[in-house]
């Protein structure tokens, strides 16, 4: 059986790029022109016939492992899919012929996509050095052996399969919201998963099979071993976080694209235009007054003393000699305040700082939850806004009702556009907000989201970019973290592990706080030496006053505590809910994503793997 | 982390060691205690050796099963760390990294990557080699046609019996053209072309300068090729020396003659028995079955019958036979002489795989058997370093070698 040339496989792949690639490009210049239905036909077409060229590589390949491993996985893979969406169309009834002709040819896109990753990884990875070596091998054995791959085809079935599950009675935001947040966990799940059985599969089974024997006689410093092995796997992430980007991306797109016709209201239309494919500035209100939330504060304090001087000091006083938590409970009641609208009342909220909006930008998005304190008759609530000490007209209120009044759900998410040109030359706009209907309870906002302006300042392109960024080093760390458990600990072992500090970090927030109230510890104000000699002394207390479960809860906290602190959190880096929720993940989270997760967590973990293996004794005792 | 004191007193020996330039591999007080989990002393693997492997010759270690020989190999090549003693390899400790390009490794068994295909197994251990591409296309065609596994190349060396297995083994370890050749029971599933075609291939590199250390259980594989011997029982080296002193027989002398008829057969005892030697016996040497195993598939080749195992296993690789510094005088004739059981290549014409037998020279006999006193008792013919086996000689050495064994069992 001869095998094709190097010009034939390269034609091969190349024909298979410009099809692919350029089909996609096309259709999405033409999706820019509102030609939705050309742009649907070229890449229908282009992918069609990459279809051909791809039968006929499998079948021209079927003597190499490359393909015959490879393509014919992918072929059974096409078949799946198109019985099981086939499937789908005749139980639901809902999803149409279109949705499953696009989750098709997206499946088929993507697993392209991927192929030509490969061929790409092995294009880059062909020199002589052993660190390419044994890069290139993982990647290999990643598409060869079984468990990774299934998990990749998983992904790849996956992901385009998800707008079928969307109910498609949602309003279009939403819909394209879930798919965002779905196709990213799914995204980084897959390749969690992945990253941490080829990780600690690759290692364990070759010092379990020995041929580490074979690699670590040659040329091979331990260092370069774990290099190599790192690379590879992080490479092969690399090409799959970028064909999921490509198909998160093309997806939602052209979910959003239906906007004239899968729209569910104005709100929802112009809610798709403006505000889910972007990348937004979150800016939250500050006070009109010169002293700010400060001068507030002090004037709640000094209304406290003068009531209760035994808990909040003698007026007068200094601010500094309020105890941590009694400061913290006023700041806390003021900012409540401040973000509550009692009934009659206006408050104006300053939003400030609004310059550098991008030309071209036409509205900024007045983003809101309203709360009431008290019950509502309707469940709605209701309020009138001033923009600048002008009257804001409800530009969506229905005929006949006052044109100048809000009715939005208690207690939901709502957006409301206003016009740039509303900011004034500081980059300043001042929203004021009258809770006028008068049987109605105070209106409240959370300090957190009740109440935010929302400007687009960058592309949800770029956004996505960087959320896949975000999500390659963490698997890249995850990866790191396999191997290097992998240097001492055999495969069930070193899997739990990995997959323990994986999810300690994905949960990092939940666990921080559950374990902050567990059991009684030392105040954290104290000073680090102070906390650690408490910790014995309240165990010691508790003990002696016979309350033992709750001394070894302090136990338990302590060993908690200890964890966590040695994990990272993953959930500071988590580019999902900034990315469905269209706001901006800003070149300085992925900085500080780089730093913390590629640079500083990777490097110790790379360097805790290296001192590991460079004293195991890699042979085991055979007499 | 804090260099172990074990590793500074290697350190201290290697340079020692270094000075004696003609020294491979130095062990000295050599000893590996595996410890279980409480780090209690479970088994001696290797007890206290000492051994030298000096440069250029045929080094064989042997032993019964679990004698400590892997164990020792091990420690030579760093993958097992000595409890005392020290090793050094080359001058240097045995894990020095750079070191490792001087080294090629067959392990006991094939440990190889399942996924990859011959070809692309050979490309991996050829980049570990810092090999260019160019480098390597060339050395690995040249190695999957001496193995005789280039036309399986393209399927998955997880679907490869353990001989073909074992075979890819052999090419991996030769990718680098070692000047260090560490074979680990070399012959195991392999059938007798393949182990033929190790020991031709050992000639070949021992020809050329290179040191090989040999395993083996295979004492008749050994006895062909190898210099010097060391015996080990129980981790510790129970005899070693060169091969030829060590295997002689004091008591005895052969003389080989070209095939003669009866009549000649009298004369001969005749002579014999006037020259005192009352006790001769005239026996006719048996074809080994290694020779007669070899001429049965090489007439199947040239028939050209389907095989779907391995190939014609060709000529020793171009790069392992040609010295680029010197060029030894007659090559050609050793080459020929290393590569003729094995040379079965279609195009070429069939050549005899056996040397023809010499025609009997009647002089010789008469000489012989008139007035000429026998010669002293003749030295061992002393022909390795120009053909691998010697098929017509009697050998009564692999049954002593066996009784040495069992009296080392006891």
């Amino acid at each position: 059986m001869a095998i094709p040339s190097r010009t034939t496989q390269f034609g091969f792949f190349g024909t298979l790029g410009v099809l692919v690639i350029g089909g996609m490009l096309i259709a999405l210049f033409l999706r820019a022109q509102d030609q939705a239905t050309a742009a649907n036909i070229v890449f229908g077409t282009a992918v069609g016939l990459a279809a051909v060229v791809l039968a006929w590589g499998a079948y021209a390949w079927r003597e190499m492992l490359f393909s015959s491993g490879l393509l014919s996985l992918y072929l059974v893979k096409y078949a799946v899919i198109l019985v099981v969406s086939v499937f789908i169309a005749l139980v639901s009834g809902g999803p149409d012929l279109e949705v499953i002709i696009r989750t098709v040819v997206g499946t088929y896109a993507m697993a392209t996509l991927f192929l030509l990753g490969l061929f790409l990884i092995r294009l880059v990875f062909r020199a002589g050095h052993p660190i390419i070596g044994i890069a290139r091998t993982t990647v290999d054995e990643a598409v060869r052996m079984k468990a990774p791959l299934v998990i990749i085809v998983l992904l790849i079935l996956l992901l385009p399969m998800l707008p079928l599950f969307i109910p498609q009675e949602d309003q279009l935001r939403y819909r394209i919201q879930t798919f965002l947040t779905w196709s990213m966990l799914i995204t980084s799940l897959c390749l969690s998963l992945m990253t941490i059985f080829l990780a600690v599969g690759t290692v364990t089974s070759e010092i379990h099979k020995r041929q580490i024997f074979l690699t670590l006689t040659k040329p091979v410093g331990r260092a370069q071993y774990l290099a190599g092995k790192w690379i590879g796997i992080a490479s092969l992430n690399a090409v799959l976080i970028v064909v999921s980007g490509l198909g998160i991306y093309a997806f939602a797109t052209s979910l959003a694209a239906q906007k004239d016709v899968a729209a569910r209201s104005g709100y929802d239309y112009l809610a798709v235009e403006e505000g889910v494919l972007a990348a937004r500035q979150a800016v939250k209100p500050v006070p009109t007054g010169e002293t700010g939330l400060a001068g507030l504060f002090n004037q709640r304090l000094e209304r406290l003393r003068r009531d209760e001087p035994a808990t909040y000091g003698q007026p007068g006083s200094p601010v500094a000699a309020l105890p941590d938590d009694v400061r913290n409970s006023v700041q806390q009641q003021v900012l409540q305040l401040w973000y509550t609208v009692p009934p009659q009342n206006r408050t104006v909220y300053r939003f400030t700082g609004l310059v550098g909006i991008p030309e071209g930008v036409q509205s900024v998005q007045l983003r809101v939850k309203p709360k009431l304190t008290g019950s509502s008759p309707d469940g709605f609530a209701r309020f009138a806004l001033r923009v600048n000490d002008t009257p804001f007209p409800n530009e969506l209120a229905p005929p006949g009702t006052d044109p100048f009044a809000f009715k939005f759900a208690d207690n939901k998410h709502y957006t409301i556009p206003i016009s740039t040109r509303a900011i004034n030359e500081r980059g300043e706009i001042d929203i004021e907000v009258f809770n006028f209907p008068p049987d109605q309870s105070s209106l409240s906002f959370n300090p957190k989201d009740g109440i935010e302006l929302l400007y687009r300042v960058d592309s949800f392109e770029m956004n996505l970019v960087r959320s896949m960024a975000i999500l390659w080093l963490r698997v890249a760390l995850l990866a790191m973290i396999g191997i290097a458990a992998s240097t001492f600990l055999g495969f069930p072992v070193a899997c739990l592990a990995t997959l323990l500090f994986y999810m300690a970090a994905a949960g990092h927030g939940y666990i921080a706080e559950s374990i902050s109230s567990y059991g009684a510890f030392p105040r954290a104000e104290l000073p680090v030496l102070e906390r650690i000699v408490g910790i014995p002394t309240t165990i010691i207390d508790q003990w002696a006053e016979g309350k033992y479960w709750d001394g070894f809860k302090v136990l338990i906290r302590m060993t908690g505590s200890g964890f966590i602190a040695l994990i990272p959190s993953f959930a500071e880096y988590n580019p999902t809910p900034l990315l469905a929720d269209g706001r901006l993940v800003s070149w300085s989270l992925l900085g500080r994503a780089s730093l913390w997760i590629g640079l500083i967590w990777t490097g110790l973990m790379a360097v805790v793997g290296y001192l590991l293996f460079r004293a195991r004794e890699i042979a085991r005792v055979i007499v | 982390m804090a260099r172990n004191p074990l590793d500074e007193a290697t350190a201290a020996y290697t340079q020692e060691a270094s000075q004696s330039t003609d020294l491979v591999v130095k062990c000295a007080g050599l000893t590996k205690v595996f410890r279980d989990f409480w780090m209690r002393n479970r088994v001696k693997a290797v007890d206290n050796i000492d051994m030298d492997i000096r440069r250029g010759e045929v080094f064989g270690l042997l032993g019964p099963n679990g004698s400590g020989k892997s164990t020792t190999i091990k420690m030579i090549l760093g993958l097992l760390h000595p409890t005392a003693g020290r090793i050094a390899v080359f001058g240097k400790h045995p894990r020095d990294v750079g070191n490792k390009s001087l080294i090629g490794y067959l392990p006991e068994e094939s440990y190889l990557y399942p996924f990859l295909n011959a070809r692309e197994t050979l490309e991996y251990y050829g980049r570990l080699f810092h090999q260019s591409g160019q480098v390597r296309r060339k050395r690995i065609d040249m190695l999957l046609e001496m193995v005789g596994l280039d036309r399986v190349a393209r399927r998955p060396v997880g679907e490869y019996s353990k001989g073909m297995q074992r075979r890819i083994g052999i090419a991996q370890a030769l990718i680098n053209d070692p000047q260090l050749l560490i074979l680990d029971e070399p012959t195991t599933g392999l059938d007798p072309i393949g182990s033929r075609q190790i020991k031709d291939l050992i000639v070949e590199l021992k020809r050329r300068g290179k040191t090989i250390l040999l395993c083996s259980h295979l004492l008749a594989d050994v006895e062909d090729v190898t210099d010097r011997v060391a015996i080990m029982y129980g981790g510790k080296v129970r005899r070693a020396g060169d091969i030829d002193e060590l295997l002689v027989e004091h008591g005895q002398a052969t003389i080989t003659l070209p095939a003669f008829d009866e009549s000649d057969r009298l004369r001969i005892m005749d002579a014999l028995d006037k020259a005192g030697l009352h006790e001769a016996r005239i026996d006719r040497p048996r074809q080994k079955l290694e020779q007669f195993f070899l001429d049965i598939v090489a007439e199947a080749q040239a028939q050209g019958l389907a095989t779907s195992g391995a190939g014609n296993a060709g000529r020793i690789a171009e790069f392992l036979r040609t010295d680029e510094t010197q060029e030894v005088q007659g090559e050609d004739l050793i080459r020929e002489l290393a590569s003729k059981p094995v040379v079965e290549e279609a195009k070429r014409p069939q050549q005899p795989a056996r040397p023809a037998a010499p025609q009997p020279d009647a002089g010789l006999i008469d000489q012989l058997t008139g007035n000429a006193p026998p010669s002293p008792p003749a030295q061992r013919p002393q022909e390795k370093g120009k053909a691998p086996a010697r098929p017509n000689q009697p050998k009564p050495a692999s049954d002593e070698d066996r009784s040495v064994i069992d009296s080392l069992l006891g």
